[in-house]
Parts: structure tokens; C-alpha cells; sequence
């Protein structure tokens, strides 16, 4: 633009100054601020968010500052709270479910993309989408009439004989517990992985596994050298995709989990996680700093999808760097 | 040579058995889950399931229309913020943004998505709640209303992001403005 003389420029200027008005008078750019303002309306929404939770948390963050992270007393009676056991128990039932529907999601993907005929393929995955829509009050309803006495009786007898000399499978069998918990997350995350990796499985182009094949490779592994690893970044994604639902699913773990606040090493106790404390206590809660310390709960919860998050991406993005299909 | 091809002929079949094994399984607990709701859940339905009030508890009989009702209205309400904030951002995202910008949206609007609803029901409590001084339809159509934000920007932004760039300059040489081809590609 340098070397335009000014009085070029300010035609230029006058020239889009009436553009403008008449864009204005035509409605094309009222429509362009007005969407401007509902995109930029999402940014204020997580603004406030943020700004509310942590104006409404004052009392305990001044009270036990990050002691609160640390403490494991959880005494309403004598206003004196600590997180430790919430989010031992948010992260050891999430970490449970991603251990059992990991496996199982990605191989069943890998079938219903790879070896399973088309037609019951696409009938398979059309059932778990639906199930993917179901709300999570009804997998806890099912998880306290069907799962957890199943757990009593047979899972936890069973699993203490086996593996009982793990510190993971001692004690008595509740039936509900981080065990339970962590079985009900692990049903309610399948349907997203295995619909998300079975698509990312199935656009994996078709000369891929032909080239494997014509190298002398057996169908595994051509489905596993070449196809799984050209899709991993999609299936990444929706275990990470998982493990936020897993993180801050509240009806079902709640219904299911024992609601005692406490740290055991064995998965048959009872416990505790963020969003189950939280939905449990909350309407009952009495008195500002019992209410404020759920509240801070809840941030609690929030900085750690955000930092689930922001690990995703990043991982995500050095992976793609690395060269990949995508 | 030929042991190591056997063996990698087994390698083949058993891990294939196990992927369909895994398929059974999971498969076969969420039919199962289906197959329980509609067994156990559809014997209990009926029309004055629908339509009555439920009765004190001990009672036989009664329904639940004003959960059904409440639910109606709660949506009602909570579409009212969420689908126009959404689904005009989505426009704006898809149709008239900059790079920058439309970065930090579509990543605020990937980070609100991966809040747990709990966290937005604390929000819509603080918010409502808290100054009104009583629980209301209004805070939790609020909640539900901010939850619906993301998932409208996203999927407006992905389908209008397939309307063919044809369909726009076609729009444009019959000399309409960018708001109403934005209407056009809407239809898609």
C-alpha cells in the first residue's frame, strides 16, 4: 500500500465507508455483526462461566486454600473440607472404564469394520448409536437392579479368589463401589468409541490394505501395521472423547459408587467422585462454606477437563506432525 | 520359513476370534440393555401412564404428565437460548469469519462442549438461582440452554462448511447479498 498516493487512498476509504452503509441499509452486514455477536456470545458464556464459579468459591479458597486439594477430611458438621477422595475416586473410576472399554471398543471396531459382512455391520452400529443417546439416570438404574447385585454375588467372590492376592480385589463385596462405578462408565463410553473408530477404520482408503495384502501380509496384519495405525489420530480422539464423558458423568456413578468419602486401595470399597458428591449434596447442603466448597468442587472439576483437554489437543497435534493419513 | 508362516496364519485367526469375541461382548451387554428396557419398560406403559398425575406413594396407579410436561417446557425454554446463539454463530463461523477469531470460537465452543453438565448446573444455580432465591424451570432451561450451545455451532458450522462454494456464487450472481445466500446455503 505504500505506494499509493493519498488522495487514491482516501476514495478508497470513502468508497468502503459507503459500502458499509449500504451493506447496512441491505441487511448484509447487520447479519454479519448479528452472528458476530452470537459467535462472540460463546466466548462471554465461558467467560462467565469461569468468573462465576470462582467469585461463588471465595469462602473455602480462602479458608483451606490449596490444602483443600490435599486434605482427605470431609466433615460438614464442622466446616472443615478436602477434595482428595473426590478426586481419587473421579480419576480411578474414569481410568477404570478406559481400561475395560478401551480393548473392547477398538476390537469390536476393528470387527464390525474389517471382517464383519456390511449388512449387520451397519445394523450393529445403527443399535449402539442409539445407545449412545440414552441418558445416564437410566445406565444407573440398571447398574443398581442388575449390576451391582450381579457384582455381589458372583463379580467380586469371583475376582477375590482368582487375583485376591492384589491389595485391587481385597476386602468385602459391597457390590457397589469403584468397581461398580468404573463398570458402568466403561458401558456407557463403549457406544462412542466403537461408532467413532469403526468410521475412522472404514475411511481408511481401500488401496491401503490392498498394498499390505499384495506384500505377502496376512489380513491381521495388514489391518493392524498399516490400517489401525492410519487411523489411530481418529481413535485417540474418541478415547479422549470418552474420558471427558468419564470425567464428569454424574447420574449413573452417583447411583452406583457407595457415596463414602474416603481413599482405599481396594476397588470393591465404596467411594466417591466429583460429580457424585456434588449432585448428591448439593440441595441439601446448609450453610454459605459447605455450599461454596461444592461449588469450588465444581471448579475443581472444570480446570480438570480443561486440562484433559488442552493434553488431548497437544498430543493430538505432535502425533499429526510425526506424519500420519491425516 | 514355512513354521513362521503357520504361525503368522495363527496370529491371524486368533486375533481376529478375539476382536470378534470383544464385538459379542459389547455388542451383545448393549442389546441386552435394550432388550431390558423395552421387556421391562414397555409393559408399564400406557396412556394413563401419560397422562395422569402420580399418585402419593403407596398408591397404585397414576402417571407422570407433569414430568413429561416439565421436560417439554424445559426444553422449550432451553432451545429458545441455545439454538439461535448457536446455530448463528455456526453461520458466522462457516460464512463470514476471520482466521483468528473463528480459532478461538471454535475452540471456546470445543472446551464449553467437554464441560460436565453438572459444572453448567452450578453455573445456571449461581446465576438464577442464587439472586431469585427459589429453584426454578428458568435455571434449569438456562443450563440445558448453554450445554446446547456447542454442539449447535459445531454441526451448523460442519454442514454449511459441505454447501458447494458453487451454490454461494451462484447467490451472488443473481445479486443477492451475503446475508440471504447465507439463508441459501442454510437449506442444505
Amino acid at each position: 500500500m505504500a505506494g499509493i498516493p493519498i488522495p487514491t487512498r482516501r476514495a478508497a476509504v470513502n468508497r468502503r465507508t459507503s459500502e458499509f452503509v449500504q451493506g447496512l441499509r441491505s441487511g448484509d452486514t447487520f447479519a454479519h455483526l448479528f452472528t458476530l455477536l452470537c459467535a462472540a456470545s460463546i466466548l462471554l458464556v465461558t467467560a462467565a462461566l469461569v468468573h462465576q464459579l470462582y467469585i461463588n468459591s471465595a469462602l473455602p479458597r480462602h479458608k483451606f486454600g490449596f490444602h483443600f486439594l490435599t486434605g482427605r477430611t470431609w466433615d460438614p458438621v464442622n466446616g472443615d473440607f478436602g477434595a482428595l477422595p473426590f478426586v481419587y475416586g473421579t480419576l480411578v473410576t474414569s481410568a477404570l472404564a478406559l481400561l475395560i472399554a478401551v480393548p473392547m471398543g477398538v476390537g469390536a471396531a476393528i470387527f464390525l469394520s474389517e471382517l464383519a459382512p456390511p449388512r449387520i455391520s451397519n445394523a450393529m452400529t445403527f443399535v449402539i448409536e442409539l445407545l449412545a443417546a440414552v441418558p445416564s439416570v437410566i445406565y444407573g438404574l440398571l447398574g443398581i437392579f442388575i449390576m451391582v447385585p450381579f457384582l455381589r454375588q458372583y463379580g467380586e467372590p469371583f475376582l477375590k479368589r482368582t487375583l485376591g492376592f492384589l491389595p485391587l480385589f481385597q476386602g468385602p463385596a459391597y457390590g457397589v463401589g469403584m468397581l461398580a462405578g468404573g463398570f458402568v462408565l466403561a458401558i456407557m463410553v463403549v457406544p462412542f468409541i466403537i461408532s467413532v473408530s469403526r468410521d475412522v477404520l472404514m475411511a481408511v482408503p481401500v488401496e491401503q490394505r490392498e498394498a499390505a495384502l499384495a506384500l505377502g501380509a496376512t489380513k491381521w496384519e495388514s489391518t493392524w501395521q498399516v490400517v489401525v495405525p492410519f487411523a489411530r489420530i481418529g481413535i485417540m480422539a474418541s478415547i479422549f472423547l470418552s474420558l471427558a464423558r468419564a470425567l464428569g458423568e454424574t447420574m449413573a456413578v452417583t447411583m452406583v459408587i457407595g457415596g463414602t468419602p474416603a481413599i482405599s486401595a481396594s476397588l470393591f470399597a465404596p467411594g466417591y467422585s466429583i460429580a457424585a458428591v456434588i449432585a448428591d449434596q448439593f440441595a441439601e447442603a446448609t450453610g454459605d462454606l459447605y455450599v461454596q466448597t461444592l461449588i469450588e468442587l465444581g471448579l475443581v472439576l472444570f480446570a480438570l477437563t480443561i486440562v484433559i483437554n488442552g493434553l488431548a489437543r497437544i498430543f493430538i497435534i505432535s502425533t499429526t506432525k510425526k506424519g500420519s493419513g491425516h | 520359513m514355512r513354521w513362521r508362516n503357520i504361525w503368522r496364519k495363527l496370529v491371524n485367526y486368533v486375533m481376529f476370534s478375539l476382536t470378534g469375541i470383544c464385538a459379542l461382548i459389547t455388542v451383545g451387554v448393549l442389546f441386552f440393555i435394550l432388550g431390558y428396557l423395552i421387556w421391562h419398560g414397555g409393559s408399564a406403559l400406557s396412556w394413563t401412564f401419560l397422562t395422569h398425575l402420580p399418585t402419593p406413594v403407596g398408591e397404585t396407579g397414576g402417571g407422570m404428565a407433569n414430568a413429561i410436561v416439565g421436560s417439554a417446557k424445559l426444553l422449550l425454554l432451553a432451545s429458545l437460548v441455545g439454538v439461535p446463539i448457536g446455530f448463528l454463530g455456526g453461520v458466522y463461523l462457516a460464512e463470514f469469519g476471520g482466521q483468528a477469531f473463528c480459532a478461538v470460537v471454535r475452540y471456546t465452543a470445543d472446551l464449553l462442549n467437554g464441560v460436565p453438565s453438572i459444572v453448567m448446573g452450578i453455573f445456571a444455580f449461581t446465576v438464577v438461582v442464587l439472586p431469585m432465591k427459589h429453584f426454578s424451570t428458568l435455571a434449569g432451561s438456562l443450563a440445558l440452554g448453554v450445554m446446547m450451545i456447542p454442539i449447535a455451532v459445531r454441526s451448523t458450522e460442519e454442514a454449511l462448511r459441505t454447501v458447494p462454494m458453487m451454490l454461494r456464487e451462484g447467490a451472488l450472481a443473481l445479486q443477492m447479498e451475503d446475508h440471504r445466500h447465507g439463508g441459501c446455503s442454510g437449506g442444505a
